[in-house]
Formats: structure tokens, sequence, C-alpha cells
């Protein structure tokens, strides 16, 4: 006879996961050895799980049967409603045990982020207005520019196809290209990698203050090239691409505005 | 603006067609058989002969100096080499940050390039850089610190060629050293060995010498 398999409480530890209208579910494993299986159902009516498993079997919106190694699964799940979960085990012999405790999750969508109305932003310029368009975006939705970058509060009346911001970058924003994500409210991200650059301020390469990128200010960088931050000698002024490093980038960076006359902005 | 960094001397080679005429007058502009070596930039049919007069020589006739001396010369090409003279030994020169005046409306701006003073492996990354605004050439090349180099041999030196094309034929128009003695005009840079910092060196006036484009 196989003894009735009964998930402990403390065997149903569901570690859930919320993806893009997927939830991830984990358990311990169950130790008996003529352990077959497991089932996890899903349902959006927590109801189900007052019938016996076999009754629920049969109406269920989602059932999946596991093999005894299992200690995970994933469901993809309708997105933006709260579902219903529960485990149960079953024997060599066919005994199914009663359900686990019940847990519910409520999967996000995946937000995809298509395009931006600007690309790039200058080293300390402020108020920069942007409209990122794409999919999934949920009302409440948050938006990331990386480091240096702030972004101002995000208008979602335009979800799920646009939501519009304000950026302001620092003056020593690192300089190159930023992945910028966007978090729906429950945790689903989307990004788009190199979507947005930051340029370097070129006043910041007139270091001597002349108003023109010259020699001037070659002999400047140079008491500090090439050193790296922590250096004693690193001056993160003269770092024009702020990424810890005064090195050939720097040079090459100083050199495409050589000659360059001000006022600068 | 023109810009350009870390140039190197490309030479189509061209040849020149020659008329010649009846009764044995030669073309005295031919050269059969021989392929003439253009300057970039230059133009061979129907533009002036250049060349370009120092004002002075680089022979210790002045100790310490840099001057513009005469480099190559293809038609209306001219290549004017940067030369420091150190007839002391006193010079370690790291560097040179220079500004060029002429006039644009006998000449255009077309390039520079490293002169052979220093070890190409050694030089900063990015010069020779050269760049033109108006009739105004600013430029630089520089060695990665803490490098210098000591000009020995003959005591002068050639650290970077400019070239110009020039347009106008019978003219005469200086070239000079503009914002000498400033490390943000024309200065020779050394290395100060014992505080590994770059300084400029401190020429004077008539350290700086320049000469004339000449077309004819």
């Amino acid at each position: 006879m196989i003894a009735l398999l009964v998930l402990a409480l403390g065997a149903w530890e569901p570690a859930l996961a919320q993806l893009q209208g997927t939830v991830n579910v984990a358990w311990t494993a169950n130790a008996e050895t003529d352990l077959a299986g497991y089932r996890l159902y899903a349902d959006l009516d927590p109801n189900i799980f007052l019938l016996a498993p076999s009754q629920a079997a049969m109406v269920a919106d989602r059932f999946v049967t596991l093999g005894p190694a299992a200690t995970s699964a994933s469901l993809q799940l309708t997105a933006g409603q709260t579902w219903f979960l529960a485990l149960t085990a079953f024997d060599l012999s066919g005994n199914e045990s009663g359900f686990s405790s019940v847990e519910s999750a409520t999967p996000s969508l995946t937000p995809t982020v298509r395009t931006l109305s600007v690309t790039s932003m200058r080293q300390g310029q402020t108020g920069l207005g942007v409209t990122i368009s794409g999919d999934n975006f949920t009302a409440g939705a948050s938006v990331s520019f990386g480091p240096g970058i702030t972004v101002g509060p995000v208008n979602s009346t335009g979800a799920p196809s646009t939501l519009v911001t304000t950026l302001n970058a620092d003056a020593l924003a690192q300089v190159g290209a930023r992945t910028v994500t966007v978090t729906n409210v429950g945790g689903g991200t989307g990004s788009k990698v190199n979507g947005f650059s930051v340029t370097v301020n070129v006043a910041r390469l007139d270091l001597d203050g002349s108003d023109r990128i010259d020699n001037g200010d070659l002999v400047l960088i140079l008491l500090t090239y090439p050193s790296v931050s922590g250096d004693g000698i690193y001056v993160v002024t003269h770092d024009l691409d702020v990424n810890g490093r005064i090195d050939g980038a720097d040079l090459a960076i100083f050199f495409a505005h050589f000659g360059e006359v001000g006022p600068f902005p | 603006m023109i810009r350009q960094a870390g140039a190197k001397a490309g030479l189509p080679r061209t040849g020149r067609l020659c008329a010649l005429l009846l009764a044995g007058i030669l073309c005295a502009s031919c050269n059969t058989g021989d392929e003439a070596e253009e300057l970039p930039g230059s133009v061979t049919r129907s533009t002036p002969n250049a060349t370009f007069t120092p004002a002075a020589g680089a022979d210790c006739q002045i100790a310490d100096q840099l001057s513009m001396q005469l480099g190559r010369v293809v038609g209306s090409g001219v290549e004017l080499e940067l030369v420091v003279t150190d007839c002391d030994g006193s010079m370690s020169v790291s560097g040179l940050a220079f500004e060029i005046d002429f006039d644009p409306a006998v000449a255009n701006f077309v390039g520079c390039t490293a002169g052979g003073f220093f070890p190409g492996s050694q030089l900063l990354p990015g010069t020779p850089a050269c760049t033109m605004s108006g009739g105004n050439v600013l430029g630089t090349i520089t060695l990665t610190p803490p490098g210098f180099v000591k000009v020995g041999g003959s005591g002068r030196a050639t650290i970077v060629r400019v070239t110009f094309n020039l347009t106008q034929q019978g003219v005469a128009s200086p070239v000079s050293f503009a914002g000498t003695d400033s490390s943000s005009g024309t200065a020779l840079f050394f290395l100060d060995p014992s505080t590994q910092a770059t300084t400029t060196h401190v020429l004077g006036g008539s350290g700086y010498q320049g000469g004339t484009f000449i077309s004819n």
C-alpha cells in the first residue's frame, strides 16, 4: 500500500519569479521512495482547490504533470490577472496527495522598447524631454537610462505604446552608449540596448578656459595621462569619457574637437 | 574647418604629357620615361610653380630655434619642414605645439605628417594632429609621456611636415608662427626628468622663424 503522499506545508516553498506572462514555481522535493511525480494546478478561482484533486483536474485552467525529479516549473499565464496555484504528489500506484498550500501570482506583461524620440544628450544637459515608444507598457511603469542620468516623473497616459519623461544628465555622466530599460508594475522589464547615448560636453575639453580646444589643454591632460581612478595623478576632470581611465579614448575625444573655438554651450 | 590627425604622406605617381613641337623644339617640362612625384593636394596643370623661402637657416646662427624650412616642392605643392635647432644639446624635446598663420587667399592647407624626429611607435595616439580655420593652422605632435628625444648629430631635426598648395601665381606671401612661447600657440614641450612634468621652453622672438611662399 502506498501511503497518501502529503506535502508538508514546509515542502511547498514557492519561489514565484514573475516574468513576462510567466510564473516560475519551485518546491522542495518529496523523499518517498515510491514517488512517481507531481501535478501543478493553476486557476483564476481559488475555490477549485476545495475540490479533490481528481475533480479539480477536470476544471482547472492549467494542469501540468511533472516527473519525480522536478523541483520547479514555469507556466505561461495570462498577464495582469491573479492566478492561484497548488501542487500535489502521486506515487507509483497512482495515489495522489491532497493540495499543498495555495499560492497566488499576477504575471506581468513584458514591455518592448522600440524607439526613442531623442537618442542622445550631452553631459550636464538638463530638462531633455523624451518619448519612448513600444508595446505593453503599463500604467505606473518606470524607466532607466543608466547611471548619471536622472529620470523625471514618467507620464504613462500613452500606455501601452508610449511613455514620456524628462532627463537630466550629470556633469560627469559617463560618455557612451546606454541601455534604456522600462519596468512595468509587476516587474516585467524590456530594454533597448544602445538605445541612447551620452556625448561629451565639449566645454570640458577647454581645461585652461581659453575658449579654444588647443595645446594649452593638451599639456594639462598630459600631466595625468595615462592613469586610472585611484592613481595619484588621476583627475576626473581630465577623464573626458568618465570611465575611470585617462587613456587613448580620451585623447581621441580631445583630438576630435581639437581647434574648436568657443564659447562652448 | 579642415582637420587631419596622424596623416601619412601618400604619393600618387602620375605621368606627364608632353607636346612635341615641330622643327625640333623640345618641351621644357617633359620628363620622358620618368614619372613625377606628386605631393598630396597638388595640381600639375595650369598651376603656379611654388616654393618657400625661409626667413632664417637652421644652421646654428641662432642657437636654439624653431624654424620653417623648405621640404619637397612639386608644382604648386609646398611642404614645410618645422625644424628644431639645438646647437648646445640642451633640449629634451617631448613635443611641439604649433600655430601657423598664412594667407588663405594664396594657399590651401593640405595636411601634416610626422617629420621623423620622434619615433613613430612612441607618438601620443592621435598625433600629429592638425586643424585649419581661416588662415590659421593649429597642430600638435607629442610623445607619450614620459618620453623625450635629444636633438643630437647635426643639431637640427625635422619634427613635423606641413603641406600647402599654392593657388595664386606671382605672389610672395608671408608664413609665420603665431602665439609663440605659449602652449596654446607655438612652443616646444620639454620633459622635466625630475618631476616628469611637461613644460614649455621659451625661445624668445628670434627663436621662431617663418618664411615666405613664392609662386610664379
